[in-house]
């Protein structure tokens, strides 16, 4: 059925009732008055025939071959009286002088249907005298079989076919309400699935070209990278060789200029490097190659490279290695990356004279979900938990989760006072979500910031799978189930490999 | 229109649209209070929710014309709210007219804004013109004091095509003007497309007689400024009547 024929199409009567509990109400009408009930459809279809009295009657009639054709004239014309919707109902006389009455059944003001009402006696009958010329006739057995039909005046009978109009219109009103109810609701529910199928198409094609876009991105900035690097590293190996005297001493004011050369060089190499890393995330192109590490090296490894810059500021550095901690598989050069990038960070917050500490402990989680009514306990999940805590300016709070995004900067003015690109941090967290760990911040403003690192103790043989890289924020736990989203709102694929 | 050959019988169908709770369901409760009871069916709402409409309500209107047709005016209802787009876009399918009923409080502007483009995009979407097909727009609830004012709906009236009616439904108050003012758009519509009168020998003054009796509908707001505005020029030295 289409979606404009189901409100303006009219159910058939048939389907409008239900024909069975109608047939019961119509039967108790026909008990209680004694005179039979028939229900026709518009198109003349028997619905409903009730007989009271008069069944000895009809059968006697219809047993004589010329008032078995009257009667079946009389029911042809009962079925086909021309009646309208609104008529009042009509009066027809049969052959023996018994009376029916037929009126419209009418729905929202169209004709639906035709009760007829009868036979019933419109008085105290006599058989017709025309009747005795069928010689099969006996008039005396049909004058007796005429006083068992019920007598009923013309207002009687109104106010039955009144009464009974009236239950029939409530249970027709009421069925198809319900019918139209059930039909809007299927049309209205397939009418909003196929908007939304249609919506999630366009979703469908939109996601499908930005991915392709986001692909075309990363290689673009990939090959624009490399191809940077190729001059760079001849800018920065001349000046070196400027500087070495290859090329003949130089004069103070040329040792500077080229110094600064260089410094420059390797600053932006550094960034072209994160860059790159940045795009090798998105790709899903990062390689994880773990081996066993011992963290205190990690630690130290990494502080060695940041010492210098702390010493110039007077910062103190304080390493913590608890007991308990022991190896661990990772990528060292990938964690010593990440611990640069937050002392990095620290000391570049950390005002003069201030206090760095990196503390490395042993941490046991409980898998996300379990509580005390858990019927065993639960596998625990082990990690090494690096702290970077800091006595700097702090993060405000809307912004915590924004530093992991890339190219993010808390000062995001013109005049900002501390430099870097916003890469380090959306980096090092996607080298974190590559071991399965996390990265985490929390922060008080004008009071300083802890940086926490967390890395799950695996067996090495598991260290072989495959990681994704995804699920910024994500904890540990959903780092293992779930493919979310990355620092650059891609996913991306890291193959870890066992050194 | 539907035509059914064998009971000679001409549906028509009117859609009541609009915003939710601009007092579409109003509109027909107060015609069902106020059309000639031989005229008017039972109002059937269907399925309805904390006194919302969930599907739509249906009053039919039906009259016996000279010609010995039988002429039914199906006024359907469309539910407001928003999740209920797929049922509004099924009850505005084969629509012959529609009253685009707006709430007249100023806030309500955007919402009436969004509904009248979704209206349009559905009849569209239903394979109706838009653009011809007979549309009276009826700003209810005047009775509130934040109601925009006159001057403003008639500056509407004058932007657009479609005749503008102001009303307080749930008083009855311009409901049967607004049904009336369609019905005259309709019948030139029915007239255009089929040619009504010489192919069914009815006509409007018939059909609207049958209707309402009596009652002639009051001019739209445009018209209403029209008239005013000749009798301004008509007055000497441009004083008012």
């Amino acid at each position: 059925m289409s979606a404009s024929s189901i409100l303006d199409e009219v159910p058939p009567l048939s389907e409008l009732l239900d024909v069975d509990g109608f047939r019961e109400i119509c039967k108790s009408f026909g008990e209680l008055y004694g005179i039979g009930i028939k229900l026709f459809d518009s198109e003349g279809g028997k619905l409903v025939d009730v007989r009271a009295g008069d069944a000895h009657l009809s059968s006697y009639l219809f047993g004589i071959h010329e008032t078995q054709v009257q009667l079946t004239s009389l029911v042809n014309l009962l079925r086909n009286q021309p009646i309208r919707a609104g008529d009042p109902a009509v009066v027809v006389d049969d052959f023996v002088g018994l009376r029916y009455k037929i009126a419209p059944i009418v729905h929202e003001g169209s004709l639906a249907g035709r009760v007829i009402f009868g036979p019933y006696a419109p008085g105290d009958i006599k058989v017709p005298p025309e009747l005795a010329k069928h010689k099969e006739l006996d008039l005396y057995r049909l004058q007796t079989l005429l006083r068992t039909i019920p007598v009923a005046t013309e207002k009687q009978v109104d106010r039955i076919l009144a009464h009974l109009s009236s239950t029939l219109d409530v249970v027709i009103h009421s069925s198809y309400k319900q019918l139209m109810t059930s039909r809007v609701h299927i049309a209205s529910i397939n009418g909003a699935f196929e908007d939304l199928e249609r919506v999630n198409k366009t979703l469908q094609d939109a996601n499908g070209q930005l991915k392709e876009l986001d692909r075309l991105k990363s290689n673009f900035i990939a090959t624009v990278s490399h191809e940077l690097r190729t001059p760079l590293t001849s800018v920065i190996g001349y000046s070196e060789m400027l500087l070495e005297g290859m090329a003949g001493e130089l004069v103070p004011e040329q040792r500077d200029y080229v110094k600064t050369i260089l410094e420059k060089g390797e600053s932006l190499l550094g960034l072209i490097g994160q860059v790159l890393d940045l795009s090798r995330i998105e790709s899903g192109n990062v390689l994880i190659m773990k081996a066993e590490s011992e963290p205190g090296d990690l630690v130290k490894l990494a502080l060695s490279d940041i010492v210098p810059q702390a010493r110039k500021r007077n910062i103190t550095l304080e390493t913590i290695i608890a007991d308990g901690v022991k190896p661990i598989y990772v990528d060292s050069d990938k964690i010593r990356r990440i611990l640069v990038n937050l002392l990095g960070n620290a000391v570049k917050f950390t005002p003069e004279a201030g206090k760095i500490v990196i503390k490395a402990t042993v941490e046991d989680d409980k898998p996300v979900g379990s509580d005390r009514f858990d019927l065993f306990e639960p596998e625990r999940n082990r990690y090494l938990r690096i702290d970077v805590i800091d006595t700097g300016i702090g993060i405000p709070e809307d912004k915590l989760e924004r530093v992991f995004d890339s190219f993010f900067q808390v000062d995001n003015s013109s005049t900002r006072q501390f430099g870097g690109t916003g890469l380090g941090l959306s980096i090092a967290r996607n080298f974190a979500l590559a071991h399965r760990g996390s990265l985490t911040v929390a922060s008080t403003v004008g009071a300083g910031s802890t940086f926490t690192l967390k890395l799950p103790y695996v067996a090495a043989a598991a260290g072989d799978s495959v990681a994704p890289v995804d699920g910024l924020g994500a904890t540990p736990e959903q780092a293992h189930t779930t493919s979310g989203r990355a620092t650059s709102g891609t996913v991306g694929i890291t193959k870890t490999a066992t050194r | 229109m539907q035509f059914n050959t064998g009971q000679r019988e001409i549906v028509l169908k009117v859609v009541y649209y609009g915003p939710p709770l601009s007092g579409k369901t109003s509109n027909l409760q107060a015609l069902h209070r106020a059309l000639k009871p031989d005229a008017c069916g039972r109002l059937t709402t269907l399925d309805t929710a904390n006194d919302r409409t969930l599907f739509f309500d249906v009053l039919p209107v039906t009259m016996n014309t000279r010609s010995g047709y039988r002429l039914k005016l199906k006024l359907f209802t469309v539910p407001g709210q928003v999740i209920h787009a797929a049922t509004r876009r099924l009850v505005l399918s084969g629509a012959d007219a529609v009253v685009f009923v707006a709430d007249s409080q100023r806030s309500e502007s955007q919402n009436n804004n969004e509904f009248w483009r979704g209206m349009r995009r559905f009849l569209t979407e239903n394979g109706l013109d838009a653009d011809s097909i007979p549309v009276v727009i009826q700003f209810n609830k005047r009775d509130l004091p934040s109601a925009r004012s006159i001057d403003e709906l008639t500056e509407v009236a004058r932007k657009g095509r479609e005749p503008v009616y102001p009303a307080v439904a749930v008083r009855g108050e311009g409901v049967l003007d607004t049904l009336y003012g369609l019905i005259e758009l309709l019948f030139v519509d029915l007239n255009k497309r089929y040619h009504f009168v010489d192919r069914f020998q009815i006509t409007a003054q018939e059909m609207l007689g049958a209707i309402f009796g009596d009652f002639k509908g009051a001019p739209s707001l445009s018209q209403r400024a029209d008239i005013a505005s000749k009798a301004a020029a008509r007055s000497p030295r441009g004083t008012r009547p």
